[in-house]
């Protein structure tokens, strides 16, 4: 099964406005600190957290990156939250929804502390390839015309998306208990 | 923030029809598409038309081939001949009960040479989350070993079948206990194994098992 999507959206909502390597490079290294705390905290003190709940809470955060890209908060509160902290903070959740998938993923009890080093390496490894081929369609949109003008709508198709993730962790919630 | 360009701030009220067209579209994609595909929850009997149902089916389905077989009577059952497998000792039997406190796993498994047989019944008043996995005597590293059946998503209170060990190892179940109330558990066990043993956090137990009558 193809895991983490959840989490990729994230990173598009994040570097969408990033044009600097050094930025990107600076948020997505944010994020990595953040979910690494935690899925190695969740991991080794074997925190179970209801993974719907996690998967619920990182939808939303693709909605909220989705909103801060359309200027929602600007326009709304008239006030810009820190963009680096919520990367670190929503970064400390996704880690915790790795944590429970990866404790899912080995039922069996056996090497469960070996496996999250390299867990934790395959997810930065998966995640620097797949953010490259997102930079280079973005990199490559960005030299077209209508790029600005379709940045709003493809934020609000990024919500749309963060919104999905919401409504199917809370059905799970609800229905699996 | 330092490089966000928009070519002119949108308005509060493109913001507010965007964040409505989203929502909307995302309930019309998560009644018409998710949920059936994953939960096989229909309510518009579209996951049906569109044949996504049968997603959330086959992934019960894996799990639970005897039943699937039972609920089609009409389709005779293939004639296989001369499919048995003569053993020189006698079976064995097992039976054990278990209870599981919240967020408590145990496991059990049982040695079987390749090719042989075992059938098995377990039933929970809970749901429990369990894999169904073998670890087989000669293997590559410390930790590895194959999944038969996993279900770490909603779990099951009950699951019978047989199963023919596809290398000499050890082969049975882990079951997790990830409701908030305790989770009795039984189950029962007839086939070729040599031993059986049980894992409990960091204990390992031989159980003794009976020989079949």
């Amino acid at each position: 099964m193809v895991t983490g999507y959840d989490h990729l959206a994230f990173l598009v909502g994040v570097i969408f406005f990033l044009y600097r390597l050094k930025d990107i490079v600076q948020y997505v290294s944010l994020f990595t600190l953040g979910h690494s705390i935690t899925l190695l905290a969740g991991v080794l003190g074997g925190i179970h957290a209801n993974p719907y709940a996690i998967d619920g809470i990182i939808g939303f955060s693709v909605v909220y990156k989705a909103l801060d890209n359309m200027d929602g908060f600007r326009r709304f509160f008239g006030f810009q939250p820190n963009t680096k902290l919520a990367v670190l903070v929503f970064g400390l959740f996704h880690g915790f929804g790795l944590a429970t998938k990866l404790q899912e993923l080995t039922l069996a009890q056996n090497g469960l502390v070996a496996n999250i080093l390299s867990f934790n390496v395959g997810v930065e490894i998966g995640q620097v390839l797949a953010l490259t081929a997102v930079l280079i369609a973005l990199s490559y949109w960005r030299t077209q015309s209508g790029y600005l003008r379709h940045a709003f709508a493809t934020n609000a198709a990024l919500m749309s998306v963060g919104f999905i993730l919401v409504g199917y962790q809370a059905a799970g919630y609800f229905f699996s208990v | 923030m330092e490089s966000k360009q928009m070519p002119e701030p949108p308005s509060k009220g493109a913001i507010v029809k965007a964040t409505g067209i989203a929502l909307a579209v995302a309930l019309v994609i998560l009644f018409t598409a998710v949920l059936p595909a994953e939960y096989g929850i229909d309510p518009l009997k579209t996951g049906k038309a569109l044949g996504l149902t049968q997603l959330a089916q086959a992934s019960e389905m894996k799990s639970k081939p005897a039943t699937v077989a039972a609920a089609a009577p009409e389709v005779p059952a293939p004639k296989v001949t001369g499919a048995y497998t003569a053993q020189p000792k006698n079976y064995k039997t097992d039976s054990e009960d278990l209870s599981l406190r919240p967020g408590e796993g145990v496991e059990i498994k049982y040695h079987m040479q390749a090719g042989a047989v075992m059938v098995y019944g377990w039933k929970a008043d809970g749901k429990l989350r369990f894999e169904f996995h073998g670890e087989p005597d000669q293997k590559p590293n410390k930790d590895y070993y194959e999944s038969y059946e996993l279900d770490d998503k909603v779990g099951k209170d009950q699951s019978y079948g047989s199963f023919t060990a596809p290398k000499t190892g050890i082969h049975g179940w882990f079951w997790e206990n990830k409701t908030n109330k305790e989770v009795m558990m039984h189950l029962n066990t007839a086939g070729f194994y040599d031993s059986a043993k049980m894992f409990s956090g960091d204990e390992k137990v031989d159980l003794e098992i009976g020989e079949g009558k």
